[in-house]
């Protein structure tokens, strides 16, 4: 049975399995907002208006549940997410074997034809589950390559409704310095570690936690 | 040597719906990577509508080629397989005539997808032309796994969404037609080719009405295994760009895309164009090289066991 959009459970929605850490979590934020904003790049005609605010609904709403411990406990109480260490289930990601349609004879009725199909797929459950495949989900909920990209940031500002002006004013840096951030225009005047600062600010903001766990991936930036 | 040894173990098709974003560049360096690393591979133009995997490959002679296969001028698609002057790699060059593509009527069709599957070959490699029309669409799904090389532009991503959905539309009627589902094209009509509702919409949709219905075309699409290149990355936040596809794809087309893998950008891949050689011959260290020797790799080690046969959603 497939399940809406709406009913992917927060691990789902952002790719992460149970266990994920908080970078983990931070980083797979950034990337479904850069997928799914409406200036995305990687969206362009795969999607219409109204499935966009769909999903971006319920990244920010993953995201708010799962970076904070106590919602992410009460959260995983409520879904039945198991403890860190025991594998998840995932009928989808472990059937990757083709579909033989030959293995119904055509003298079968239909039933017998659906069962055939729906039961081969079962039987090739035992091959490798994506999760742990290179290049699967796994590796991205481990990714730790994942930078604060300007304009990443800028799609989750624009997302959340807010003004460089907005942002200028909660963390007192000027626009045009966020601005050139944004556009990542090298600022010459600024040295690493500054312009870390800013964009430590920038990021908090914003609502995200770059000293959770981040700290690797933030400094990375300008190194 | 039994019938079953002979056949290919794996078909891959190399596709997408853009022209331009390095779909025989890949095809090329790849089967060379794959020639040298495994062998007895062969690899098969047919782009039809322009065919020049031949010139990538260095591969000047005139000789026979598809459209003399599809005129009857030759018995077996295995006999215009030629020798390339890289080890392990054989070459089916594409037509260049005016008339292959009016030529390529159903049955002939049928039969090219019959023979390609019975080559004299471990691993063949399907260079595909660009567009969504539906011989080559039949020709990429026959594959397993299909290759999508896409370049980091809206024209790009907006063509490999239109390749998906047709190519999936495409899987969608054959499993209706064998499973009697009825009235699927007119559902498909009022819900899907709109473009005004996702895949999964459609399907979800569709199995509130008929539950059976909607289980057996969401397992026909699962079963689909695809891969994804992004060719042409300039900077890591395209390589990034490979992974949000992926995503998206897995999430509103039910698809299982997978990244292959990245290429960088490299400006002398024009250089080895315009020279009539292989980039991974001229540049192997090159990261251009480096990731799609990276790629064979992966895609060899993921062959079928022997005696394990690929399936094909459209039989023959």
């Amino acid at each position: 049975m497939i399940k809406k959009i709406e009913d992917l459970d927060y691990y789902e929605i952002l790719n992460l399995t149970s266990n994920a850490s908080p970078k983990d979590v931070g980083n797979s934020y950034l990337l479904a907002v850069a997928t799914y904003h409406q200036d995305s790049l990687a969206s362009y005609g795969g999607l219409i208006d109204k499935e966009r605010d769909l999903i971006l609904d319920k990244i920010e709403a993953a995201y708010q549940t799962l970076r904070d411990p106590e919602k992410r406990k009460a959260y995983d109480a409520q879904v039945g997410k198991r403890p860190p260490g025991i594998p998840l289930k995932a009928d989808f990601r472990s059937s990757t074997k083709p579909l033989q349609i030959e293995d119904a004879s055509e003298g079968k009725s239909l039933w017998d034809k659906v069962r055939s199909v729906l039961a081969s797929g079962r039987r090739r459950k035992a091959g490798r589950a994506l999760e742990n495949e290179p290049g699967g989900w796994g590796r991205w909920s481990a990714a730790d390559d994942f930078y604060y990209y300007g304009d990443i940031l800028k799609k989750l500002r624009m997302r959340k409704g807010l003004t460089l002006e907005d942002i200028s004013k909660k963390c007192g840096v000027p626009p045009s310095r966020l601005q050139s951030l944004e556009e990542e225009i090298p600022d010459h005047q600024s040295d690493g570690e500054k312009m870390r600062d800013v964009l430590r600010r920038y990021a908090k903001c914003l609502g995200l936690d770059p000293d959770n766990g981040q700290e690797s991936s933030f400094s990375s930036r300008f190194d | 040597m039994s019938e079953d040894k002979t056949r290919p173990q794996v078909i891959w098709a190399i596709g997408g719906g853009k022209g331009g974003t390095g779909k025989t560049f890949l095809s090329a360096n790849l089967a060379i990577a794959l020639g040298i690393d495994r062998g007895d591979v062969i690899a098969i133009d047919a782009d039809l509508g322009g065919p020049n995997l031949h010139t990538l490959l260095g591969v000047r002679e005139n000789g026979r080629d598809l459209g003399d296969f599809i005129r009857n001028h030759v018995g077996r698609l295995a006999d215009i397989a030629t020798p390339t002057s890289y080890p392990g790699l054989r070459l089916i060059r594409g037509s260049e005539s005016t008339l292959f593509l009016a030529n390529l009527n159903h049955y002939k069709k049928l039969k090219l997808i019959r023979q390609i599957k019975s080559l004299p070959a471990k691993r063949v490699i399907i260079d595909l032309g660009t567009g969504s029309a539906y011989n080559t669409l039949d020709l990429f799904v026959v594959a397993r796994p299909g290759i999508l090389v896409v370049t980091p532009e809206p024209t790009s991503i907006e063509n490999t969404y239109l390749f998906l959905r047709t190519c999936a539309l495409r899987i969608l009627n054959a499993y209706a037609r064998y499973f009697e589902i009825a009235d699927f094209g007119q559902r498909v009509r009022e819900g899907f080719e709109s473009r005004s509702t996702s895949l999964r919409s459609f399907l979800e949709t569709l199995t509130a009405r008929d539950g059976s219905a909607g289980q057996v075309l969401t397992a026909a699409l699962r079963g689909l295994k695809l891969y994804l290149v992004v060719n042409k990355a300039r900077d890591k936040k395209d390589a990034l760009l490979g992974r949000s596809i992926v995503d998206l794809v897995r999430k509103y087309f039910l698809i299982n895309l997978e990244l292959l893998g990245t290429i960088p950008y490299d400006e002398r891949v024009h250089w080895s164009l315009k020279k009539f050689s292989p980039f991974i011959f001229e540049f192997p260290e090159s990261a251009v090289s480096q990731a799609i020797r990276a790629m064979a790799e992966r895609l060899a080690q993921e062959e079928p066991a022997a005696g394990e046969e690929q399936s094909a959603l459209l039989r023959t």
